[in-house]
């Protein structure tokens, strides 16, 4: 059954308002739209006059990210002939060499829209992103670290900053970005759960096992969060035990309170704490798949956990 | 002080029955036009001020920088408990080693001048200019018109209110008209001039919308603060595109040095254990708290 306009319109209206990319859907609604010139339509009438090019637009982008360039092309001539000199419809054109491939096209397109306004920041991440998908990794950090000057509060630049400088095994600027991330919003955890790993990696095993433990306050039974506890003190209590047997008493203290300022005692239950989590949230039946899903980060919510799984986890759990 | 005989009987508010008829012609050559020739006055003066509208000029990068680092320090202020000590005081000493530099200033080299003088940017007399030509846009038709009105129709009663009006409104719906004992629901024409201007607000925003430029409200205003160069809008414009941003930076930088850092993380072993009700109390003592810097 086709699905009638008003249906098609609200539906793509959902997709732009959630923020979702949802190409593949966005063409597949949009394109009949487009096709049979029912959008043409639509601009005429005073509802939707307004919200045609805004379709038009949102369309364009779903098309080019699903490499459909005849729909692409079909929208951009449309906003081109209504809007010649919008900077908005020309960085549009800007995306489709950069979905073609012919970055430099698209860079010179860019370049020619910042003569106008050398601070568009819309147009200037653009650039960056074509930069990215382009040069070499050092030039790309550069020249997002000079983006990120401007725009400090920028938190997609600071993520791909982040990213960049992880893939060059920088930890330590990793880490700077993502305390960054953290001022500009301090309740969202993915980014705790991030600085944790990155602290981890770094070898400070206890501010890591802080910032684990502020994602499973945040997010309630986190599993990535307590598997990161889990790996925390573990790690802690094994250092903590070598220290104890092989060093003398004054030098028992001074490396102990080096490796971590919290007590076996604290350690311990955070640990017991950890492992009750992580096997309750394998054992609850109900809802578990939902569970995963909104809680850890990477978890496909379509694979029921087998019991193959449970079993390797508990195993781990058991070490 | 009535000379009219029938005075002693009149309810207080009325004046005295006064028989008069105005020709329908005034109706239809003097009402109607007058009201009509503001409607469509008003509506051209908002097409055109459309066309007067100045394209914002585009934002230096500089400017976005000046601004950003401040917006940066002020989030660092409201949440450096979630960082790390070390990475906090970190910050600190870098910002303010650049805030005292004025490093992040649009204009470094002249960041020990003070507040600029507003004359000497040419982005605000830009924004003065704009200010004082809308203005004119605004002050030239009412101006206009109401020499039309004086000229061709002053002494003119236009309309009756349907409704009875105390003696105070006389001077605002007789302006123009000197006989002391007319009812005071005799509208002149002149007054009829006012009643529109500020009434009818309401029929330009059903054409043009609510934010319509057509009213000639604002122009008032505009017209008594000729001499105060431009009106209260403007002179915010003015104030704050002509920010110190120097001294900004130097408080920013103040209310850094004066943040009292508690690191939020400090108890949350305590917290997270009471959270999914493990009891803590094995544990309470021990925990001694001090995060490694």
């Amino acid at each position: 059954m086709k699905p009638s306009f008003a249906n098609s319109i609200k539906l793509l209206d959902s997709y732009r308002k959630s923020g979702e990319a949802k190409a593949v859907e966005t063409v597949q609604t949009g394109k009949p739209l487009v096709e049979s010139g029912k959008i043409k339509e639509a601009k005429d009438d005073g509802n939707l006059m307004h919200i045609a090019w805004t379709l038009y637009e949102q369309i364009t982008i779903a098309a080019l990210i699903t490499c459909d360039f005849e729909l692409a092309t079909t929208c951009i001539n449309a906003l081109t002939i209504k809007f010649p000199k919008s900077t908005r419809v020309k960085k549009l054109v800007g995306m489709e060499f950069e979905a073609k491939g012919q970055h430099n096209q698209a860079l010179e397109k860019y370049n020619e829209l910042l003569e106008i306004d050398p601070s568009n920041s819309v147009i200037l991440k653009r650039k960056l992103a074509t930069l990215l998908s382009v040069g070499e990794a050092l030039e790309a950090i550069k020249s997002l670290v000079k983006y990120i000057d401007i725009f400090p509060n920028d938190s997609d630049a600071w993520i791909k900053l982040c990213e960049l400088y992880l893939n060059e095994h920088m930890y330590a600027q990793a880490a700077f970005c993502v305390e960054e991330l953290i001022i500009l919003a301090p309740s969202n955890n993915y980014y705790y759960l991030k600085y944790a790993e990155i602290q981890y990696t770094l070898g400070n095993v206890d501010t890591a096992l802080s910032y684990y433990l502020k994602v499973t306050q945040l997010s309630r039974d986190n599993l990535h969060g307590f598997y990161g506890v889990k790996l925390c003190t573990g790690r802690l209590l094994k250092e903590l035990d070598r220290i104890a047997s092989s060093e003398t008493k004054k030098k028992v203290a001074t490396l102990s309170s080096n490796l971590t300022s919290r007590s076996v005692e604290t350690l311990n239950s955070l640990d017991e704490l950890a492992t009750e989590r992580i096997l309750h949230c394998y054992s609850s039946n109900h809802g578990v798949v939902e569970k995963l899903a909104s809680m850890s980060i990477g978890t496909d919510p379509h694979t029921p956990i087998s019991p193959a799984s449970k079993k390797v986890v508990e195993e781990w759990l058991k070490l | 002080m009535n000379s009219l005989t029938n005075v002693g009987f009149n309810f207080p508010f009325y004046s005295v029955d006064q028989n008069m008829f105005l020709d329908p012609e005034i109706r239809n050559w003097v009402l109607f036009p007058i009201m009509l020739v503001m409607i469509l006055v008003g509506i051209v003066r908002h097409q055109i001020s459309q066309l007067f509208v100045a394209t914002p000029k585009p934002i230096t990068l500089k400017a976005h920088r000046q601004q950003n680092m401040l917006t940066r320090a002020g989030l660092l202020i409201q949440n450096s408990k979630y960082i790390p000590k070390s990475s906090f005081e970190g910050r600190l000493i870098d910002y303010t080693k650049a805030f005292e530099s004025g490093d992040y200033l649009e204009f470094p080299e002249n960041k020990d001048a003070g507040a600029p003088n507003p004359m000497s940017d040419p982005k605000v007399l830009d924004s003065m200019m704009d200010g004082l030509k809308t203005q004119m846009l605004g002050i030239i038709p009412q101006t206009l018109i109401m020499g039309w009105i004086q000229f061709f129709f002053s002494g003119f009663i236009l309309t009756k209110l349907p409704f009875p009006i105390g003696n105070r409104f006389k001077s605002m719906l007789q302006d123009g008209i000197k006989t002391p004992n007319m009812d005071v629901r005799w509208v002149s024409s002149i007054s009829f001039y006012f009643l529109n201007l500020f009434g009818l607000n309401g029929v330009f925003s059903l054409f043009l919308g609510g934010n319509n430029s057509a009213s000639g409200v604002d122009d008032l205003q505009a017209m008594s603060n000729m001499g105060a160069f431009g009106n209260q809008n403007q002179n915010n414009a003015a104030a704050a595109a002509i920010q110190d941003y120097q001294k900004l930076f130097l408080e920013a930088k103040e209310n850094l040095e004066l943040v009292h850092y508690r690191f939020d993380l400090d108890q949350i072993d305590q917290t997270v254990l009471k959270m999914y009700n493990k009891n803590p109390s094995s544990s309470s003592s021990a925990i001694k708290n001090k995060n490694k810097a």
